[in-house]
């Protein structure tokens, strides 16, 4: 009904992004094997997006995102049942990116190479085009304070609610959509003076 | 809404799903032309921050994920985890002594062989329990078989409402590998007292069990899986001993929940990490007692639910020697109700243990009949289809027509209550953390609300007939409080500041309960009772 109510309204633009990931991210580390295969299921899709985006890198990406969730099926026999398992998986993730990122410095590595990506969705674009995407994206966020700049990461590049927003920073939702607002505000405000000048 | 509530509710506009706001936030653009143009702005920013291109990962990548995964070697993982974990522990040692060791030279000699955790601060009690039992709960899915015996003592009450209404939960399990909710219902009467025994073989490595609960080494219910099979013997009508043989489905596996419903740490969990948050429970410590087995204990309270009827408190007593849970004592009305025994973990070799539930006896008739014990099977069924509840259901049943657009998950749970409390069905609605979670609440027994109608006030009647009530806040919010967490495991969320109760008259005569999560409006609320429909005949 609200999306009929959007588009019967001539002067509203539709809302950006509505496809991404599952909203029923599990609460728990997973007991069972099916509760591990969900947890899969759920959660690989934004974990290797969120890796691409340190490593700028789709083969990299899948091996930091599948030795996390490994890691996640071991950790589950000691912490099986206990909440938490989202938040701590992006912790893995960014820590693992980040140990391989200072190890094999592969930022100026990766721009060198051109080739092309069977999976990036969207027609004709190939891996190096995904991260050129990207770092054109970063630069707009670039003087953005940090914590701003990652809500809306995660909110626009990576396709994640608000509410999964907060259990992976561990913030209320009130202060993601309280850093979303002003980070939009102050890119907006930039945005307009930059129009301007041109 | 005005501009100003406009500007601030913004990001809504901009969330993965739509909100509870972005109805009244899309009424509002349409009237007004500034805040349009706002939202066209911000549209045209986040646009501009939208990648072209999306990143998925392999066709192959879960596959890949899963075979791996069967392949682990857990066992591996954990002795390193543990093993990392000693030598840090080592470490942290070694640093701490360094630090303690100037901290002293400048302070106080005295305290440099302090113990890190005070046994006698309830707060350090909890925490030396939780480690306590993680580490048995380590020992339990170790390798070998486990053997578990929970008592479970029905003491001599005085009240004899009191005493004929207790009862014991228990898990069996389905072919499917689902758990089943099960009760053996204890009414001691007044001046009775009797011990009833769980007991449970576990094999960590094969998944084999066995579950026993019996009186006087006499079975009441067993059930087993030995590799293949599942076996299910019970009290029955005519007590004939049946044996009831049925194929596992194929990759049954054992649930861990089986083993964990017996294992102290998931009752020390639920009331200490879970629920004493939210009740708001007072824990203090009491002193300390030795045990009929003569096991000295440390004493616990922790308080019941406030603002009940019926005063509660529950005695954690906890073994001195290693921290372990050793009894939970329920008090009701001040008189002690039902103590549970928890035993210390054991390893079994393997020998003689009843896989195939051979040579167990059922109970007798005339013993069971002389201690009210019974039987009730399959008490609780969760995610149960409306076709479902209209069958297992004593008075005529309502249901949703649509899920409202924010709802992220709708499932309907069954409990049969016992006695005159019939049957109840919850029917939960999941929105996301925070959001306006829905529960309502069918049972024959809210027919009791009839006669409490003018403690009510009426505010509205539904298009489908159903008259909509309020009552007192205070009231409104403790039921509410109750009816979300008894859906926490669907909604998965604590209940929110902003929750509501309301009582629901249906023009069959039946009453239900609706909850909130959050503050509706009352064109919200009235569009939710419109979407319910009867499903009986």
């Amino acid at each position: 009904m609200v999306e009929n109510k959007l588009r019967a309204a001539v002067s509203v633009k539709p809302v950006p992004v509505i496809s991404g990931s599952r909203e029923d991210w599990p609460e728990c580390w997973p007991v069972t094997p099916a509760e591990y295969e969900q947890l899969v299921d759920c959660m690989m899709q934004p974990l290797v997006r969120y890796a691409f985006r340190r490593l700028l890198s789709i083969h990299e990406a899948e091996d930091v995102v599948q030795d996390v969730l490994l890691k996640a099926f071991a950790l589950g026999a000691r912490r099986g049942g206990k909440p938490g398992v989202v938040s701590y998986l992006y912790k893995m993730a960014a820590n693992a990116c980040t140990d391989l990122y200072r190890r094999e410095k592969m930022k100026s590595d990766k721009l060198s190479q051109g080739g092309s990506f069977r999976v990036i969705e969207g027609s004709g674009k190939t891996e190096h085009e995904a991260f050129a995407e990207l770092e054109r994206i970063e630069k707009l966020l670039v003087d953005l304070p940090g914590k701003q700049a990652e809500v809306i990461r995660l909110r626009i590049i990576d396709e994640l609610s608000f509410s999964q927003i907060s259990r992976i920073l561990k913030v209320k939702q009130a202060t993601v959509k309280s850093r979303f607002h002003y980070g939009i505000e102050r890119l907006r405000k930039f945005i307009s003076a930059q129009q301007e000048v041109e | 809404m005005d501009c100003k509530e406009f500007k601030k509710y913004l990001p809504e506009m901009f969330d993965l799903r739509p909100g509870p706001l972005r109805n009244e936030m899309i009424e509002h653009m349409e009237a007004c032309a500034q805040c349009s143009r706002i939202y066209e702005n911000w549209h045209d920013t986040v646009q501009r921050l939208t990648p072209s291109t999306r990143i998925s990962p392999s066709k192959d990548f879960k596959e890949r994920i899963m075979h791996q995964s069967k392949n682990h070697d857990l066992a591996k993982d954990i002795q390193a985890c543990s093993s990392f974990r000693r030598w840090q522990k080592a470490l942290f040692a070694a640093a701490a002594v360094v630090l303690l060791a100037l901290t002293v030279s400048l302070f106080s000699p005295s305290s440099l062989f302090r113990e890190k955790l005070d046994p006698n601060n309830p707060q350090q009690l909890i925490t030396l329990v939780s480690q306590a039992l993680a580490a048995q709960q380590e020992l339990i899915y170790s390798a070998g078989i486990t053997h578990l015996v929970v008592k479970h003592v029905i003491p001599d009450m005085t009240n004899e409402q009191m005493a004929v209404a207790r009862w014991k939960p228990f898990v069996s399990v389905r072919p499917d590998g689902e758990l089943q909710h099960n009760r053996v219902m204890t009414r001691a009467k007044p001046g009775e007292s009797y011990t009833v025994r769980e007991e449970l073989f576990y094999d960590s490595h094969s998944g084999r069990f066995v579950k026993i609960i019996s009186y006087e080494e006499r079975v009441i219910y067993a059930c087993s899986y030995d590799g293949a099979r599942l076996l299910s013997l019970g009290m029955n009508e005519d007590h004939s001993h049946r044996v009831v043989t049925i194929p596992a489905d194929p990759g049954f596996e054992t649930p861990v929940a089986l083993v964990n419903s017996m294992a102290a740490h998931t009752t020390w969990d639920s009331l200490f990490n879970k629920q004493s948050d939210q009740i708001g429970r007072k824990i203090t410590t009491i002193g300390e007692q030795i045990l009929s087995d003569g096991e000295p204990v440390r004493v616990i309270k922790l308080d019941g639910i406030t603002k009940v009827p019926v005063d509660t408190y529950v005695l954690m007593k906890i073994r001195k020697s290693d921290n372990t849970l050793a009894e939970r004592e329920l008090f009701v009305q001040g008189e002690s109700s039902s103590i549970t025994r928890y035993p210390k973990v054991e390893k079994k070799t393997g020998e003689n243990i009843p896989w195939n539930l051979e040579g167990l006896s059922l109970i007798g008739h005339e013993a069971a009949g002389n201690n009210g014990i019974s039987l009730d099977l399959d008490v609780i069924r969760s995610n149960i289809s409306d076709d479902e509840m209209v069958s297992l259901s004593d008075i005529p049943v309502y249901g949703f027509s649509s899920s409202p657009s924010w709802c992220l998950k709708k499932s309907t749970t069954f409990l049969c209550g016992f006695g005159s409390l019939g049957v109840s069905f919850q029917t939960a609605l999941r929105a996301t953390p925070g959001g306006s979670h829905i529960v309502l609440s069918q049972a024959k027994r809210n027919s009791i609300y009839s006669r409490m109608k003018k403690q009510f006030e009426l505010i509205h009647t539904a298009s489908n007939g159903i008259k909509i009530y309020s009552m007192n806040l205070e009231q409104s919010k403790w039921l509410a409080k109750i009816m979300l967490s008894a859906s926490f495991a669907v909604l998965n969320d604590k209940p929110g500041p902003d929750r509501m109760s309301y009582r629901l008259e249906t023009p069959q005569g039946t009453w239900c309960s609706l909850t909130t999560n959050t503050t509706l409006t009352d064109m919200e609320l009235f569009a939710l009772v419109d979407k319910l429909v009867i499903l009986s005949n």
